[in-house]
């Protein structure tokens, strides 16, 4: 068994503990493979200062900026990551997947002497090492990189979380996934088509009988004009109402009061007078509702928490350095 | 209804209140036992709370690619159709920067009703393999390149990532563009065939458990979503996609794609050319045939729609037809009209409606000169899409190199004269927009600097070039149901109760008939309408007898979108028809003012007046009852400023509505004059670009036929 298969293996085993919590389930995978067998011997890695010269230049001429000391880090960062991976790929031997070997055995026919010699994919594959080629060549670099990071994440992205990951994440998660306010109104409209400019005082003299008059919310479609939005609504979301009503309409609900009269208020369609029921706080939905949408973002979530964890672990492993300026380091 | 003057003395009375509940209760168990629903309910679902029998508009997306399309994922594109459906209910997904980084945020800050994930499903097999974590061809070539992760930092400049995806992309499309005849797969999938097919069965189920994720089946119906793909047959660079928009959750085992389209399969990929063009081009009827025996057929409640797109990018080359070619007989013509109730009028690349060239003072078969919005300059995808070497742009050819039927107006106008001698209209089609965007962002129709292109590190930085900065931000599709449910919706499509926009989100209402009143616009005049007329997508009853004096009668009404708050300029009618064997046209403004003398200052502030709300009632006084016909309405809103003006003041200073636009350009440092190279071009330049635009709706025609 070898490494990523013994990671797998592990997380595997771990994920179906219903107990944890997700943050435990990372360390628990981070103590597992520390503990297994003897942690492998620090490693020297030295990154070629151009590598790290280049992709900063070329990043400040992108961002047309200087460089912030953060941005910097974070660009520097990310060049440890990528020769740590890579690194970490060629330990696991990656580099001996075939279509590493086809893609090295094509770089040597490059530049061989006698391109049409009979030789055979991992003869030419060999040359192309002893050549110094491998290090150089962007495919394989990425294919290596892509693939160690790819290994360590399927450790956490193949397997189903227990419900007990999914109700902590919930519980930490909650505004995340609180379903929206609700209000329940009832209006009654004065329609822009039909009254113009007397359309604002014509609102609050109707305004004035419904209020004065104590008119039951449940009749309002007897009053005003007929609108193409039912005078009596289910209780709907404000992005529901905005979509009935436009957006200058639910910007005002906040401010109006609740079991009584108020308004008008600018619609889509004119001036409406509103009298809010109730207004139902949005609401926590149970494991149940939420599932396919936890589900997705614990392994994610997961699988991210796991990467970082293997990449800071993998640090430890390699002992870092960046060469000199000027004086490329031609291997790892 | 007029308002009360005594509040205390209501015209109508509420009965009782038992009465009341017993009302509501039979209410309920109608929805539930659905004989009284207005559409077929197919799915397992509770009702929807929020129901109007008079229909509301509901605003969504009908096309959208992520990461997992292979034209997205080469250019560094990330988000998936989970991130997309996550977005278009008010989310945030990644976007690509100019550098290849995923430095950019977008985020949805108007949430849609609906949403439909059209990844081109053509490599589906190639990029499950390229995304799974155990397949050895994940290591391929063609998988670096699928994924854009041979990309490295510091390796090469920003403009070389672009260009080394835009060869990623031809090596991979290129033979693919063309199914005609002899076609393929990549060479992992021919070599690992049976990997492929695995996996091109995984990605089609992640796209239909994504799609299941993010559909709401409560009560609440806050949110609908469409399993779907899109065929893109693209041969010789014509665009023949079509978007397929299955109805509910049961769908076809596997896509049919554009590679099953060929006429004949390539049996040996890897020795024999892929890429042979015979005349006529793909067969698009085996896309209907495999959609009706898989799904129609399939007796499991599947139903199925296909929507073309971008006409504008498929006028015919050598042995290609239009993508809008003559029928060859009745039965195609029927199939058509069966499977193609919709098009796609507006999108990211451009208009389809119609095509006025101010450069050249004319149009391709027309003289309305609001037919000068968002024109591309190129009639290939190919080149619109940045894969030729330039990265697009094409010159400005004169409107006569230009196809009639690249544009949806002619191909309405065409379709009159094609059923006088077929029998059947194979161009009946309601009208719908989308985006097309491959950043995974359903709808993010901002017409600011927010906009970050429409395809990954290809046009990051938009006004870079000829191409990139043609592409806007495309459009909204709306359709007129009962409730925001996968039936209600997809029923609306299929009679073409829709309508487009370029990417504003006015209401808009039309109906025909023959008794409409000037006053119906002081009415709810839904009721009226839907018993005495037809809605935008029908067809006009048969006229009384005697004819009205006035023709038909119409109403049309608009209420701007007061999210944005661009005041509404016009509504315009265009009527199409057929007089003596020839097809006609004639655009009337119908309400509003087209010379209201609204527009932007220089720093693109709206002056002017508009309109919150306009109506109208219109007769068709040349109205002939032996003339076929058809009636849509498009309204424009007053000016503002294209997002590319925008982001040439903001970026680089620049300002393409001063003179002094060109000079200033001269001025910047070398870098800066290579990203803002498009900045000061405009509308009589090449490339077209327009600095202000009319934003605008259009909807499905109503017909007439005698």
């Amino acid at each position: 068994m070898d490494f990523p298969h013994l990671v797998y293996a592990i997380s595997r085993r771990v994920l179906r503990s219903p107990a944890l919590h997700y943050a435990v389930l990372g360390a628990a995978l981070y103590i597992g493979v520390s503990l297994y067998g003897a942690p492998p011997p620090v490693t020297p890695l030295v990154i070629p200062a151009t590598r790290v010269e280049a992709a900063l230049a070329e990043f400040e001429r992108m961002s047309d900026h200087p460089l912030l000391p953060k941005e910097k880090q974070i660009v520097i960062e990310s060049v440890i990551d990528q020769e740590v991976l890579y690194a970490y790929a060629l330990r696991l031997g990656l580099d001996k997947e075939p279509v590493v070997e086809r893609r090295l055995a094509q770089i040597a026919t490059f530049v061989a002497e006698n391109p049409h010699e009979a030789k055979s994919v991992k003869e030419r594959a060999d040359e192309a090492v002893l050549l110094g080629l491998s290090d150089g060549d962007v495919v394989v670099r990425r294919i290596l990189i892509d693939g160690a990071k790819r290994l360590i994440r399927a450790a956490v992205l193949l397997r189903e979380p227990p419900d007990s990951l999914l109700e902590a994440y919930l519980r930490d998660h909650v505004e995340e996934f609180r379903l929206p306010e609700e209000i329940r109104l009832s209006h009654v409209l004065v329609d822009a088509h039909i009254h113009h400019d007397k359309m604002k005082q014509d609102a609050e003299t109707l305004l004035t009988n419904l209020r004065n008059n104590a008119v039951a919310p449940e009749t309002a479609a007897n009053y005003g004009d007929q609108g193409f939005i039912d005078a009596n609504l289910p209780s709907l979301s404000k992005r529901e109402l905005e979509r009935l009503f436009g957006h200058r309409f639910v910007s005002r609900l906040a401010t109006l009061r609740v079991g009584e009269w108020d308004g008008p208020v600018v619609s889509r369609y004119g001036l409406n007078l509103v009298y809010i029921h109730e207004r139902i706080p949005g609401r926590i939905p149970t494991l149940d509702q939420a599932r396919k949408h936890l589900s997705a973002k614990v392994r994610k979530k997961l699988a991210d928490q796991w990467l970082a964890m293997r990449m800071a672990q993998l640090r430890t492993e390699f002992s870092i350095t960046v060469g000199e300026s000027g004086k490329e380091q031609s291997s790892l | 209804m007029a308002i009360h003057s005594d509040a205390r003395v209501p015209r109508r009375f509420i009965s009782n209140p038992a009465s009341m509940i017993m009302s509501a209760t039979v209410a309920v168990l109608m929805l539930h036992t659905s004989p009284s629903l207005a559409f077929k309910r197919t799915e397992v679902r509770e009702p929807c709370r929020n129901y109007n029998p008079l229909r509301q508009p509901f605003f969504g997306e009908t096309h959208l690619h992520t990461g997992l399309s292979f034209d997205a994922g080469i250019r560094f594109v990330q988000p998936s159709p989970r991130d997309a459906y996550n977005f278009a209910k008010g989310g945030s997904v990644v976007g690509v920067g100019p550098n290849g980084f995923p430095t950019r945020t977008y985020t949805q800050d108007r949430p849609l009703d609906f949403a439909a994930v059209t990844d081109h499903s053509e490599h589906f097999g190639e990029m499950g393999v390229c995304k799974s974590a155990h397949l050895p061809g994940r290591f391929s070539f063609e998988c670096q390149l699928l994924n854009g992760f041979w990309w490295q930092p510091g390796l090469f400049p920003g403009s070389g990532q672009r260009n080394l995806a835009t060869s990623a992309f031809n090596l991979l499309a290129l033979p693919n563009d063309g199914p005609s005849t002899l076609n393929t797969r990549l060479p992992m999938c021919v070599n690992g065939e049976s990997d492929c097919i695995a996996s091109e069965q995984r990605v089609w189920d992640e796209m239909q458990a994504a799609a299941e994720e993010a559909y709401d089946r409560s009560a609440e119906c806050s949110f609908t979503s469409f399993v779907a793909y899109e065929m893109t047959s693209t041969p010789l660079g014509e665009n023949w996609h079509r978007n397929v928009i299955f109805r509910n959750d049961r769908v076809v085992p596997r896509p049919i794609t554009a590679i099953d389209l060929a006429q004949k399969p390539n049996l040996n990929p890897n020795t024999k050319p892929p890429r042979q063009i015979v005349a006529g081009g793909p067969d698009i009827k085996k896309l209907w045939q495999g959609l009706r025996e898989q799904c129609l057929d399939a007796g499991n409640g599947c139903d199925v729609l296909t929507i073309p797109h971008n006409s504008n990018l498929a006028g015919g080359t050598g042995p290609i037809p239009p993508m809008f070619y003559d029928p060859p007989d009745r039965a195609f013509a029927q199939q058509r009209q069966f499977f193609e109730p919709l098009v796609e009028i507006y999108q990211d690349k451009g208009s389809s409606e119609c095509r006025w060239d101010p450069r050249y003072q004319e149009g391709v078969e027309t003289t309305d000169e609001n037919c000068n919005f968002e024109l591309l300059d190129s009639p290939s995808i190919l080149a619109a899409s940045g894969v030729t070497s330039s990265g697009g742009g094409a010159g400005s050819p004169p409107p006569s190199s230009f196809n009639e039927r690249m544009y949806i107006r002619n191909v309405l106008k065409d379709g009159l004269l094609l059923e006088k001698s077929l029998g059947v209209n194979p161009f009946k089609l309601g009208v719908i927009a989308a985006t097309d965007s491959h950043n995974g962002n359903p709808s993010y129709n901002v017409e600011d600097t927010r906009f970050g292109g429409h395809l990954g590190i290809e046009d990051a930085i938009p006004v870079r070039s000829a191409s990139t900065i043609q592409n806007g931000s495309g459009g909204v599709a709306v359709a007129w149901a009962e409730e925001n449910s996968r039936d209600a919706i997809f029923e609306a499509f299929k009679r073409k109760e829709t309508y487009g926009t370029s990417g504003t989100r006015p209401v808009v209402r039309f109906f025909g008939g023959w008794n409409f009143k000037q006053s119906d616009c002081q009415t709810q005049f839904a009721t009226k309408g839907y018993k005495q007329g037809v809605p935008m997508g029908g067809d006009l009853p048969a006229p009384p007898t005697p004819l009205p004096v006035n023709g038909p009668s119409f109403i049309a009404a608009a209420w701007m979108d007061d999210y944005i708050g661009t005041p509404l300029q016009q509504i315009q009618i265009i009527k199409g028809w057929v007089e003596r064997g020839v097809t006609k046209e004639e655009v009337y403004t119908i309400s509003g003012d087209p010379n209201n003398n609204a527009g932007v200052d220089n720093q693109c502030n709206r002056i002017g007046d508009g309109f919150d709300s306009l109506c109208a009632v219109w007769h068709d006084k040349n109205f002939n009852p032996k003339q076929s016909a058809f009636y849509y309405v498009r309204v424009l809103e007053n000016p503002v400023c294209r997002y590319s003006t925008l982001w040439c003041q903001k970026n680089y200073n620049l300002n393409p509505l001063n003179a002094s636009c060109s000079d200033d350009l001269a001025k910047l440092p070398a870098q800066k004059q290579a990203d803002a190279a498009m900045c000061c071009k405009n509308e009589t330049s090449t490339p077209i670009v327009q600095p202000v635009i009319q934003e605008r709706a259009w909807t499905s025609p109503i017909w007439y036929t005698p």
